[in-house]
């Protein structure tokens, strides 16, 4: 089929370009397949590739944002479910698990960008992932290690804060 | 030296699908994340967060379990919840008494010298109990079990624990010697009133045994002191009874359960160091029949010690449906087998009685937008 060799470029808001399947980026991002939808008319006379700005994911990010989907298109494809983008559900007994897991195993600045890129792309396996993984350095922290993991000034007065402690004196 | 960057922020609607992916086993992490900002707060706060955080996670997860300590005489008998993760704000109830069941996030207590009423119905969450009189003319008889269900038809039973409830209750009279029926009633709580009792005479020496009842669609299954089951109809309001598996000479070490999504009658029991799992499903001649679904050898999972009391029996004591946690007794040590993955793990209270144990499970999401909160639910950003 001839749209499996079409590629699109990505251009990162730092004016790099990433070249990529615009099957695989169509079945992953539901943001990018509106943008080639809406260019295809005035692409189908023409043979020049598209350059689509993505301009709230920076270079590092959407390569890696790249580097997941098409490791995931590909593990799709290969059990013969190609369209079935989706399948590959984080926590699935799935070859994709330890891809996934080494996959957030990263520094929170990068963990948040990616949620971020995950969500403003729309790839919601992503986003899943992403999301769990930011739930999951919260469990076990003090309140203190959150804020600073995450850069969160406390807003609380001292009083408001004694209060909600006194009311939930049992979490503590 | 320029400062070095901040990190970067994370911005609402993130910040309520990551709040969302919070462990439902450790409610804890709510109050944590309340305090972290009143942004944070606010989220969690939203009185939409708990139906989606229920609906994101769907299976309700085991909280703690309800266990009786108690002896054959009833006035030592009184629950307490032990709780799975160290910190649950499980209110026990202020009258001394023991759990008959725990379904669909309430408890069913028995109390024990109560003079109000002999039955409660419980939120542990809430710590609200409503009491109900006692429908049994022989309170005192020691063969007296029940079950507590939601009420509402096609309820996903994920928040329902405030809401209307049934009560099957079945007691058999002291010393049955073959003439006495043994009964059911089923409390509404709508109606706020018992039914009248079904009956059914058992032989002698047959009686309802003390242990948790299981639900079946419209059939709730009891064991009974001989090697059959109890089985009351909420439909058609009557007592039957069925037979334990053949091999069975009694029902004491095994327990009823829930299987396959609520849809088939279990029978677990431990015998030779071997977990015997059976469930109940339909012939091909449309008759109902034992079928053996699973044995697992426990000599090498359960590390068993044997006292002088117990010579190291254990007895399959409780079984969280939803999650198909067993939980298995050793005199005082307990234990919890996952079904599904086969994992063990030793509870964490070594001094506890285990005999008979309800497991608890429900979503609790602390109530950070009650009015009684000391902070505005908005505030400016």
């Amino acid at each position: 089929m001839a749209s499996e060799k079409k590629v699109v470029f990505l251009r990162s808001s730092d004016g790099e370009a990433f070249e990529v399947s615009e099957e695989v980026i169509s079945a992953a991002s539901v943001t990018i397949k509106g943008m080639i939808d809406e260019e295809s008319p005035s692409r189908a006379d023409t043979a020049a590739t598209t350059t689509l700005a993505i301009p709230n994911v920076t270079a590092a990010t959407l390569s890696r944002v790249l580097h997941y989907v098409n490791k995931h298109f590909d593990a799709a494809a290969v059990v013969g479910r190609p369209d079935d983008y989706i399948f590959c559900a984080p926590g699935d007994e799935h070859p994709l698990a330890r891809f996934d897991d080494d996959f957030v195993d990263v520094d929170n600045d990068t963990l948040i960008d990616l949620v971020h890129a995950a969500e403003y792309l729309h790839i919601k396996k992503l986003f899943d992932l992403t999301c769990k993984a930011v739930a999951d350095k919260l469990k076990g922290r003090t309140i203190d290690q959150i804020r600073e993991t995450f850069g969160i000034v406390n807003d609380y007065t001292v009083e408001e804060e004694v209060e909600v402690y006194r009311e939930n004196s049992w979490a503590f | 030296m320029a400062p070095p960057p901040p990190p970067p922020e994370l911005i609402d609607d993130a910040i309520a699908e990551i709040l969302l992916r919070l462990p439902p086993d450790d409610p804890a992490c709510f109050v944590r994340a309340s305090l972290v900002c009143k942004l944070w707060r606010r989220i969690l706060s939203n009185p939409t967060f708990p139906d989606r955080y229920r609906e994101f996670h769907r299976t309700p997860p085991l909280l703690g379990f309800l266990g009786s300590n108690y002896s054959y005489c009833r006035a030592s008998k009184v629950s307490r919840f032990d709780p799975i993760t160290t910190r649950i704000p499980f209110l026990e109830p202020e009258f001394d008494c023991r759990a008959l069941d725990c379904r669909h996030g309430r408890v069913l207590f028995d109390m024990v010298g109560g003079t109000k009423g002999s039955l409660a119905v419980g939120d542990p969450i809430t710590g609200d109990h409503k009491l109900l009189a006692d429908p049994d003319p022989d309170p005192i008889s020691f063969y007296r079990s029940g079950v507590v269900l939601c009420a509402v038809d096609g309820c996903n039973h994920r928040g329902c624990h405030g809401g209307p409830f049934v009560v099957v209750f079945v007691s058999t009279p002291s010393n049955n010697d073959g003439t006495k029926g043994t009964r059911a009633w089923v409390y509404s709580s709508e109606t706020a009133a018992w039914s009248s009792p079904a009956s059914l005479q058992l032989p002698k020496g047959s009686s309802v045994y003390k242990k948790r009842g299981a639900h079946v669609g419209d059939q709730i299954y009891f064991l009974l002191t001989d090697t059959r089951i109890l089985k009351y109809d909420l439909g058609k309001h009557c007592l039957t009874t069925i037979c334990l598996p053949a091999m069975y000479t009694n029902c004491h070490r095994g327990s009823l359960i829930t299987m396959d999504d609520g849809s088939s009658l279990g029978f677990v029991v431990i015998e030779d160091s071997t977990l015997h799992l059976w469930a109940r499903k339909v012939n091909l001649d449309g008759s109902m029949a034992w079928v053996q679904d699973r044995v697992v050898l426990l000599n090498n999972l359960v590390p068993i010690i044997p006292t002088a009391h117990t010579h190291g029996l254990v007895n399959v004591i409780g079984f969280a449906e939803g999650v198909d946690i067993l939980l298995l007794g050793e005199d005082a040590s307990g234990y919890m087998f996952d079904l599904k993955s086969g994992q063990f793990k030793k509870l964490s209270n070594p001094e506890y009685h285990y005999y008979d144990v309800f497991p608890y499970l429900s979503f609790f999401i602390p109530d950070f937008g009650s009015r009684k909160s000391p902070l505005p639910v908005e505030t400016k950003q």
